[in-house]
C-alpha cells in the first residue's frame, strides 16, 4: 500500500517538475508586465487578457499571417507528400525487383541526411530557377526531401501487409491503376496515412531553418520565423511574448488534443517497427 | 535452280515475317507504353524526379562546392581542389564546433535516454491518473523547438525567472549568468534539448515496455531474481528496439542542431556553444563562403553516415526475438 502510494507521489512529483515550463509559458500568458517580472510562478491576479489582444492587434498582423502562411504551406505539402508516398510505396512493395530494392535504399538514405548538407546547394539551385524566396520552393523542398523518404518509409512498410489478391480482383473488375489506387487501395492505407500526416504536419508546421533560408528575412513568415523575428525585437515584454507563443502552438496544440490515440500510436508503431 | 527457289520464297516469307513481326512489335511497344504511362507510374515517375532535384542533385552539387572557392558576392568562382579541405584542419572554430557538436549529442542522448526509462518505468501503470501524466511529457514533442527555446531562454536569461525565484527564496545572493559563461551555456544548451528529447524517449519506451510479457518477470522472480537482476536480464533486452531508435533519432537530432542554438546563445559566447550545423549555415550564408561551408557539409555528411553505420549495426546485434 505504502508503495503504491510513494510510487504516486513520486510520480506526480516528477511530472511537476518536468511539466514547470510549460507551466509557465502558460499562466504568464494571462499576467499584467509587472506581475510576470516580480513573481513568475504565481496564478495570474490580477487575470488579464491584455497580452493576448495586443498580440492580435498587432499592426503587422504577424500572428495570423503567419499562421495563414503556416497552414497553405503544411497542408499542401502534406497532401502532395501523401499522394507522392503512397503511390511510390504501393509500387515497390508490389513489384520487388532489383529496381525497386535500389529506389527504396536510396529513398531510405535520405531518411538520415542532415538538412545542413543540402541547403546550400539547394538555395543555389533554387537561385538559379528564380525560385528562391517563394512558397513554391519551399513546398517544392518540402514534397522531394527527407520527408518524401519518411512517407515512403511509412507507407511501403504497411502496404506490404495487405494481400495482394484485392488488386487482383480489382483488376478483374477492369479497374484500371487509377480506379484501382484511389477506390481499393488507398482506402485501406488509412492508418498509414494517419501516421505519416501527424508527422509530417508537426515537422513542416515547426520548421524553422529551411522557411528561414528559402523564404530569405523579408519575404513573408511562417509562425516559427515569424516568432523568432518579432521576439528579437521586444524581448523584454514578456507578456506579449508568452501570448504569441501561446497562440502560435494553439494550433497544434488542438490537433494533438484531438487526436491524442493516434498520434501516440503512430509514434510508437512507426518507431519500433523502423 | 530448286534450291535457290526455296531459298528465295523461304527469304522473302522470312523478310515479310520479320517486317510484320517488328510492325506488330511496335505496336506491342507502344500498346504496352500507353497502358505503362498510367496513374501510378506518371506519379512514381514525378516523385522519384522530385526527390532527384531536391535530395540527390544538391548532395553531388555540395561536393563539387566543396572543391571551388564559390562566393555568391564575387562573380566568378575556380576550382581549388582540396584547399577548403586543408583549410578546415586549421579552423580552430569547427574543430570547437565539432567538439561542441560531439559533447551535445553524447549528455543528451545519456540524459534523455537514462531518465526517460526511469519515467517510463515509473509511469507505466494503468488507469487514467497515469494516462494523464504521460500525455504531459509528450506535450513538449507537439511545440516547435523555437518556441520551447524561447520559454527556456525567458527562464534562463540573466533577468529571468529562475534567478529571480533563486533571489527571492535566497538560494542564491548574486544573479547567475546561465548563457553567457561557455561552461554553464553549454550545460543550459544540454538541459533545454534534453527536456525536450526526454519526452519523445518516455513515449517510445512506454510502448517498448507494453511489449514485454508479465509471465517473463513472474518466472524470473520464482527463479530468486531481484528488480535490478530482473531488469537488467529481461525488460532491458526486450526494449532494445526501443533503445535503437531512441538513440539514432537523438543522434539525428544531433546533426542537424540549429534552432536551440540560435535561439538560446547565438553560438556565444565567443562561438563557444556552436554546433557544427550552426557554423556550416553561419558560414555558407551569412559570411557567404558557398565553397567553404560545402566543405564542413561534405564532412558532416560523411560523419553522420559512418557514425549512424557504426551505431546501428552495434544496436541491431543487442537486439533479442521472444
Amino acid at each position: 500500500m505504502t508503495g503504491k502510494f510513494a510510487r504516486i507521489g513520486f510520480s506526480l512529483l516528477i511530472t511537476i517538475v518536468y511539466a514547470m515550463p510549460l507551466y509557465l509559458a502558460f499562466v504568464n500568458v494571462f499576467k499584467t508586465q509587472e506581475q510576470i517580472t516580480r513573481r513568475p510562478i504565481e496564478l495570474p491576479a490580477p487575470f488579464t487578457l491584455d497580452n493576448i489582444e495586443t498580440v492580435i492587434d498587432r499592426p503587422d498582423n504577424l500572428l495570423f499571417e503567419g499562421l495563414k502562411n503556416s497552414f497553405l504551406i503544411t497542408s499542401i505539402s502534406v497532401i502532395f507528400l501523401n499522394i507522392l508516398s503512397a503511390v511510390i510505396g504501393y509500387y515497390i512493395a508490389r513489384n520487388d525487383n532489383v529496381y525497386t530494392r535500389i529506389i527504396l535504399l536510396c529513398f531510405m538514405a535520405g531518411l538520415m541526411i542532415p538538412p545542413q548538407v543540402i541547403l546550400i546547394p539547394i538555395a543555389q539551385l533554387f537561385k538559379a530557377l528564380g525560385l528562391m524566396g517563394t512558397y513554391f520552393a519551399l513546398i517544392l523542398y518540402f514534397s522531394g526531401g527527407g520527408l518524401l523518404s519518411f512517407g515512403v518509409f511509412v507507407y511501403t512498410g504497411f502496404i506490404k501487409t495487405i494481400p495482394r489478391e484485392l488488386d487482383e480482383a480489382a483488376l478483374i473488375d477492369g479497374a484500371n491503376s487509377f480506379q484501382l489506387f484511389w477506390r481499393v487501395i488507398f482506402p485501406i492505407l488509412r492508418p498509414a496515412t494517419a501516421t505519416a500526416t501527424i508527422f509530417l504536419s508537426l515537422w513542416i508546421w515547426n520548421e524553422f531553418l529551411i522557411p528561414l533560408i528559402i523564404l530569405g528575412p523579408s519575404q513573408g513568415v511562417t509562425i516559427t520565423t515569424g516568432i523568432y523575428s518579432a521576439i528579437g525585437q521586444y524581448t523584454i515584454d514578456y507578456g506579449q511574448m508568452f501570448a504569441l507563443m501561446f497562440l502560435s502552438s494553439l494550433p497544434m496544440l488542438l490537433f494533438f488534443f484531438a487526436m491524442q490515440k493516434e498520434f501516440i500510436s503512430g509514434l510508437t508503431s512507426g518507431a519500433l517497427k523502423g | 535452280m530448286e534450291p535457290t527457289v526455296t531459298d528465295n520464297i523461304q527469304g522473302k516469307l522470312g523478310h515479310s515475317e520479320l517486317v510484320s513481326s517488328r510492325r506488330s512489335s511496335i505496336g506491342m511497344m507502344a500498346a504496352r507504353w500507353s497502358s505503362k504511362l498510367d496513374f501510378v507510374r506518371v506519379t512514381l515517375l514525378v516523385g522519384i524526379l522530385l526527390y532527384i532535384m531536391v535530395l540527390v542533385v544538391p548532395l553531388f552539387l555540395g561536393f563539387y562546392y566543396s572543391l571551388t572557392n564559390l562566393n555568391p558576392l564575387y562573380p566568378d568562382s575556380d576550382f581549388i581542389g582540396l584547399e577548403n579541405y586543408a583549410n578546415l584542419l586549421d579552423d580552430q572554430n569547427f574543430e570547437q564546433s565539432l567538439k561542441m557538436t560531439a559533447m551535445i549529442g553524447v549528455s543528451v542522448t545519456l540524459l534523455a535516454n537514462v531518465l526517460g526509462l526511469i519515467i517510463a518505468l515509473l509511469l507505466n501503470h494503468q488507469g487514467p491518473f497515469y494516462a494523464f501524466l504521460r500525455t504531459i511529457f509528450f506535450v513538449p514533442q507537439v511545440l516547435s523547438a523555437v518556441i520551447v527555446s524561447f520559454i527556456w531562454s525567458i527562464i534562463l536569461n540573466t533577468r529571468g525567472f529562475l534567478n529571480r525565484v533563486l533571489l527571492d527564496t535566497g538560494i542564491i545572493e548574486k544573479k547567475i549568468i546561465w548563457l553567457g559563461l561557455p561552461d554553464l551555456a553549454f550545460k543550459s544548451l544540454v538541459l533545454v534539448i534534453a527536456w525536450q528529447m526526454l519526452g519523445f524517449c518516455v513515449v517510445v519506451y512506454l510502448a517498448a515496455l507494453q511489449g514485454v510479457p508479465k509471465q517473463l518477470h513472474e518466472a524470473a522472480k520464482i527463479d530468486g531474481a531481484n528488480f535490478l537482476q530482473s531488469f537488467r536480464h529481461v525488460t532491458l533486452p526486450l526494449i532494445a528496439p526501443g533503445v535503437t531508435i531512441n538513440v539514432v533519432l537523438m543522434l539525428i537530432m544531433t546533426f542537424k542542431l540549429y534552432d536551440q542554438v540560435a535561439v538560446l546563445t547565438e553560438g556565444g559566447p565567443a562561438g563557444t556553444t556552436e554546433t557544427l550545423s550552426y557554423y556550416i549555415i553561419r558560414t555558407g550564408f551569412t559570411v557567404n563562403q558557398t565553397g567553404y561551408a560545402s566543405a564542413m557539409a561534405v564532412v558532416l555528411f560523411l560523419l553522420m553516415a559512418s557514425i549512424s553505420g557504426v551505431v546501428v549495426t552495434y544496436l541491431r546485434s543487442k537486439e533479442v526475438e521472444h
